[in-house]
C-alpha cells in the first residue's frame, strides 16, 4: 500500500506572526485520485497548498514525495520534483506572449549561447496548449490580450507541461466558464488517470461531489476530517467546514417580490462599447438581480451606474436629488455605494486599516468645526465593524489581513458608514465561504427592510433566484429577459435567456 | 464565528492571544514610526564623536539651523504630492524663474513683487497640477521636463545679467526670530491640513491605493492639482525667504533645491510610493538629518563630492528600509 502513496505531509506547521495559518496538519495521498480540499477562507488550505508547491517554506513538518523527502525551496525546484499548482489569483504577466508564459523560468530549455529560440518555444507551446485543450489560443499573443479564462488556461498548460505527479488546483475554477471548466477538469482527470494525484481546492461543494474521490476538510488551520467519495454530502461537508449547522436554505424565506413603487434610480438608454441601450429601474426596496455571462455588459453597466466609467450616451437619475451620476463623488453624495468584484484592487485600499477604509467615503460627514478627528473616524468604524461582525483584532488592523469574507464586510461598512441608500453590488460573494455568504445575505435583507435598494450583479445564478424581487437577464449587452420572484423560477429557464 | 462553538473559559484564551498580538504590532510600529528619530539620533551620536563636538558650537548650530529652515519648507510643502506617490522635481528652476521676475517687479514696488512672485510660483505649480491630472506623463518626467523647459527661460529672463539684486528694504526683514515662527506656523498649518482634513487624508488614500480611492469618491484630479500648486506656493515663499537672506536673486537661486528636498523626505522615513507612511513628523526629521548629515560631513574634512555619495549612499538605503519595513507591517 505504502508504494502507493506520492504526497506525505507529515504535522506541517506554519505561522504568520501570531497567526497560526496551519498546525500540525498531516495528509497523505495515493495514486489516482483526485483529493479535494475544503473550508472557509483562512482556514489554512492555501497555506497548506502554497508550502507544498513551494512558495512558502513550512516552520516544521516534513513532506516526501515518492517516498523521497521533499523540501521544496521555490516552485521551478517543486516543479523539478513534478508538483505543480495553479493559483487562486492572476499567476501569469500581462505584457510578453503565452509562450513565454508558459516556459517562465525554463526557458534555458530553448537556448543556445545565451540566445533564446522563440520559433522553438512557440512551436512547444503550440503543443501543450492543443494538448490540454487550450487550441484556441495563440501561443505568440500577448497574455494580457487574452481573457481572464483564457489566461487561467495558459496556467493550466504551464502545470501540466511538467507533466505533474501532484498537481495542485486552487480555486481556479471561479474565473473559469462551463468551457473552461471542463478543460480544467479534463487535464484534472488525465492526472489521475495517468497515475498522479491532483488535490483540488474549492468553494463549489457541488463541483467537489461530482470532481473527487475524497476530501479533507480544515477549520482553522487543522485537520478536522475526511470523507470518502460515498460520504460526500453537501450539508455534512458544510457542517465541517463551519462547525456548527448551516441551514441548507440561506436565501431569503419568502417567494414574491416585495418592493415599493417609488423609483429611486431611474437608467435611461445607456450606450457604451458593451452596453446597448439599456433602461431600468430600481425601486426602494428593492433587490434587483442582474444576471448574465461575464461578457454580457452587466459588469460594466453597474460601473457606469456609479460613474467609475463613462457612458457614450444615457443617463442614471437619482430619483430623490433629480441629479445624475456623472462620476463616483456625485454617485457618494446620492448615497450610492458601489462594491467592485476586484474587491483587492479597487473595493479596498489593501495596505490600510480597516477604520481607513470604512471612513474614506464618509471623510466630509466627519467634520467637526470643519475638521476631522480620530475620535469621530473611530467612532463610525467602531460602529459598523461591530454591526456587521467583522472579524478582527481592532479597526487598526491592516485590511490585508483579513479574510475575503472580513474584506467584503468591510467593503459593506464602508458604504453603510456613509448611509448609502443605493447599494451596486458586483458579484458580493465571490470567492467568500459559506459562514459569511451566509450572513452576507442576512444583511442585504436587513438593508432591504430598511428601505435601500440594492444592485446585484451576479454571476452565480443560485444567488440571483435566491435573493432578487426582480431578475434582468443580460445578454450582448441588452437585456434579454425580466423575471419577477417567484417558485416557479429555475436556473434553466433563466440559462436559456443567457446564452 | 468561532465564538460562537466555544465556551466563556475559550473566549478568555482568545483575548489574551489578541491582546499578545496587539502588543507585538504595536511594538512593530512603534519600530516603524520611530525608526527616522533613531537614525537622527545615530548620525547625531556619529558626527558629534568623529568631529569631536565640534558640529555643535553655537555658530554651527546657527548655521545648521538656517540652512534647514529652507528644506523644511520645502519638504513640508511637497508632503501633500508626496503622499500621492508623485514629486515635484520643477522646484529648483520654478523658484529660480519666480525669483527672476519677483526682482524685477520688486525695483518697482516691494509688496507687488512679493505678490507676483508668489502668483509666478503658483502659475507654474496649476500648469504642472494640470499637466499631472490630465496629460498621464509621468510625475517624474513631467517634472524633469518642465525643470529644464523653465531653466532655458532663465536666461533671457535675467537680460544678461547673472544676478539681480533686491532692494535693501526686503533685506531688511532678515531675521533668525521671524523665520522661527514662520517655521512653527508653517508645521502648524501643516499638521491641521494634512492630519484633520479631507483633503490631507484622500491625499494619502491617493498614494495607497489609486483606483480603489476613485471609488470611494475621491475626485482625484482636484487632489492633484490642489497638490502641485501648494509646492508652488512653497515655491514662492523659499524663493522670497532666499532673496530677503541673500539679497539678490539669480539663475541659481534654487538650483538643486527639488532634489534635496527629495533626499531630505526619503531620509526622514517617507515611503517613495506615498500612502500612510508619509508623515508630517518625517518632513521635520528629514531636514535636520539631511542638514546634520552635511554640515557634519563638512566639518569633518569631506568635501562637497564626498558629500553627494553620502547623501547618494544614504538615499538609496533609507529607501530599501522604508520600503522593506512597510511591506513587512502590510503583511
Amino acid at each position: 500500500m505504502d508504494n502507493n502513496v506520492i504526497l506525505k505531509a507529515e504535522h506541517m506547521y506554519k505561522s504568520f506572526g501570531v497567526t497560526k495559518a496551519v498546525a500540525d496538519f498531516s495528509l497523505e495521498l495515493e495514486r489516482g485520485v483526485i483529493h479535494g480540499l475544503i473550508g472557509e477562507n483562512g482556514s489554512g488550505k492555501s497555506t497548506f497548498s502554497s508550502m507544498v508547491a513551494g512558495l512558502y517554506k513550512p516552520d516544521s513538518g516534513e513532506m516526501t514525495v515518492c517516498g523521497e523527502k521533499y523540501a521544496p525551496s521555490s516552485t521551478e525546484d517543486a516543479a523539478k520534483r513534478r508538483v505543480a499548482l495553479v493559483v487562486q489569483e492572476i499567476g501569469t504577466i500581462g505584457s510578453v506572449s503565452v509562450s513565454a508564459n508558459i516556459f517562465l523560468n525554463k526557458e534555458h530549455g530553448f537556448s543556445k549561447f545565451g540566445m533564446i529560440n522563440y520559433a522553438r518555444m512557440d512551436e512547444e507551446a503550440r503543443k501543450i496548449l492543443d494538448k490540454i485543450g487550450g487550441e484556441h489560443i495563440d501561443p505568440r499573443a500577448r497574455t494580457e490580450s487574452l481573457n481572464l479564462e483564457d489566461r487561467k488556461l495558459v496556467e493550466i498548460a504551464r502545470a501540466m507541461y511538467c507533466e505533474p505527479e501532484v498537481l495542485i488546483i486552487d480555486e481556479t475554477s471561479n474565473a473559469l466558464t462551463t468551457r473552461g471548466r471542463r478543460i480544467l477538469y479534463q487535464n484534472m482527470r488525465a492526472v489521475r488517470d495517468r497515475g498522479g494525484v491532483v488535490l483540488f481546492i474549492t468553494h463549489d461543494l457541488n463541483e467537489l461531489v461530482e470532481m473527487c474521490d475524497s476530501v479533507t476538510i480544515m477549520r482553522d488551520g487543522v485537520y478536522v476530517h475526511t470523507l470518502m467519495k460515498h460520504e460526500m454530502d453537501t450539508s455534512r461537508m458544510k457542517e465541517l467546514m463551519v462547525g456548527r449547522q448551516i441551514a441548507d436554505n440561506y436565501y431569503r424565506p419568502d417567494f414574491s417580490p416585495d418592493y415599493e413603487d417609488e423609483v429611486v434610480l431611474d437608467v435611461r438608454h445607456i450606450v457604451s462599447p458593451e452596453v446597448k441601450d439599456v433602461s431600468l429601474a430600481l425601486h426602494r426596496g428593492e433587490i434587483l438581480g442582474i444576471g448574465g455571462l461575464s461578457e454580457s455588459g452587466m459588469h460594466e453597466l453597474g460601473r457606469i451606474l456609479f460613474g467609475v466609467e463613462k457612458a457614450d450616451s444615457g443617463e442614471a437619475v437619482v430619483t430623490a436629488s433629480k441629479e445624475k451620476v456623472t462620476n463616483p463623488g456625485r454617485a457618494i453624495k446620492n448615497a450610492i455605494g458601489y462594491m467592485s468584484k476586484n474587491r483587492d484592487t479597487e473595493a479596498l485600499i489593501l495596505g490600510y486599516s480597516i477604520e481607513g477604509n470604512i471612513c474614506l467615503p464618509s471623510l466630509s460627514r466627519l467634520k467637526k468645526k470643519g475638521l476631522i478627528f480620530h475620535k469621530e473616524e473611530k467612532a463610525l468604524a467602531d460602529k459598523w465593524s461591530g454591526e456587521l461582525a467583522i472579524k478582527m483584532r481592532s479597526t487598526a488592523q491592516n485590511c490585508s489581513e483579513l479574510s475575503g469574507g472580513n474584506k467584503q464586510k468591510v467593503v459593506l461598512a464602508k458604504w453603510m458608514g456613509n448611509d448609502s441608500r443605493i447599494l451596486i453590488m458586483d458579484c458580493p460573494t465571490r470567492g467568500i465561504d459559506i459562514g459569511v455568504k451566509e450572513s452576507i445575505y442576512k444583511l442585504m435583507m436587513q438593508f432591504k427592510k430598511e428601505g435601500r435598494s440594492m444592485i446585484m450583479i451576479s454571476e452565480e445564478l443560485p444567488e440571483l433566484l435566491g435573493m432578487s424581487d426582480r431578475i434582468l437577464i443580460m445578454r450582448d449587452g441588452k437585456i434579454s429577459h425580466e423575471e419577477l420572484r417567484s417558485t416557479e423560477l429555475s436556473e434553466k429557464k433563466i440559462i436559456s435567456h443567457m446564452i | 464565528m468561532t465564538e460562537k462553538t466555544k465556551g466563556g473559559a475559550g473566549k478568555t484564551a482568545e483575548t489574551e492571544i489578541k491582546r499578545g498580538i496587539d502588543t507585538r504590532q504595536r511594538m512593530i510600529n512603534l519600530l516603524l514610526e520611530n525608526f527616522p528619530i533613531v537614525g537622527l539620533a545615530l548620525v547625531l551620536i556619529f558626527f558629534g564623536i568623529v568631529t569631536k563636538g565640534q558640529l555643535f558650537t553655537p555658530y554651527n548650530i546657527k548655521t545648521m539651523y538656517s540652512q534647514m529652515f529652507l528644506y523644511l519648507l520645502g519638504g513640508l510643502g511637497c508632503l501633500y504630492l508626496f503622499a500621492q506617490g508623485g514629486i515635484d522635481l520643477s522646484m529648483a528652476s520654478n523658484i529660480g524663474c519666480a525669483a527672476i521676475i519677483g526682482v524685477q517687479v520688486m525695483k518697482v514696488n516691494i509688496v507687488l513683487g512679493i505678490l507676483v512672485t508668489f502668483l509666478v510660483a503658483m502659475a507654474i505649480g496649476l500648469v504642472m497640477g494640470l499637466l499631472y491630472a490630465y496629460s498621464g506623463i509621468p510625475v517624474f518626467i513631467l517634472g524633469l521636463a518642465m525643470n529644464f523647459l523653465l531653466a532655458g527661460l532663465l536666461w533671457p529672463l535675467c537680460f544678461g545679467q547673472s544676478s539681480i539684486a533686491t532692494p535693501l528694504a526686503l533685506t531688511a526683514l532678515k531675521s533668525n526670530t521671524s523665520e522661527l515662527i514662520i517655521a512653527a506656523v508653517c508645521i502648524m498649518i501643516t499638521l491641521v491640513i494634512y492630519n484633520h482634513t479631507r483633503f490631507g487624508k484622500e491625499c494619502r488614500a491617493m498614494g495607497a491605493g489609486i483606483t480603489s480611492a476613485v471609488q470611494s469618491g475621491v475626485n482625484i484630479e482636484r487632489n492633484k492639482i490642489l497638490a502641485f500648486v501648494i509646492t508652488g506656493f512653497t515655491c514662492g515663499l523659499v524663493e522670497v525667504l532666499t532673496l530677503i537672506r541673500t539679497g539678490a536673486g539669480s539663475q541659481t537661486t534654487g538650483a538643486s533645491f527639488n532634489f534635496n528636498v527629495m533626499i531630505s523626505l526619503v531620509l526622514g522615513g517617507c515611503v517613495m510610493s506615498g500612502g500612510d507612511g508619509v508623515k508630517v513628523r518625517n518632513a521635520i526629521v528629514g531636514a535636520i538629518i539631511l542638514i546634520v548629515l552635511q554640515n557634519g560631513l563638512s566639518v569633518w574634512g569631506a568635501n562637497i563630492r564626498v558629500q553627494d555619495i553620502v547623501k547618494g549612499v544614504m538615499f538609496v538605503v533609507m529607501i530599501v528600509v522604508t520600503t522593506k519595513l512597510n511591506a513587512r507591517v502590510r503583511k
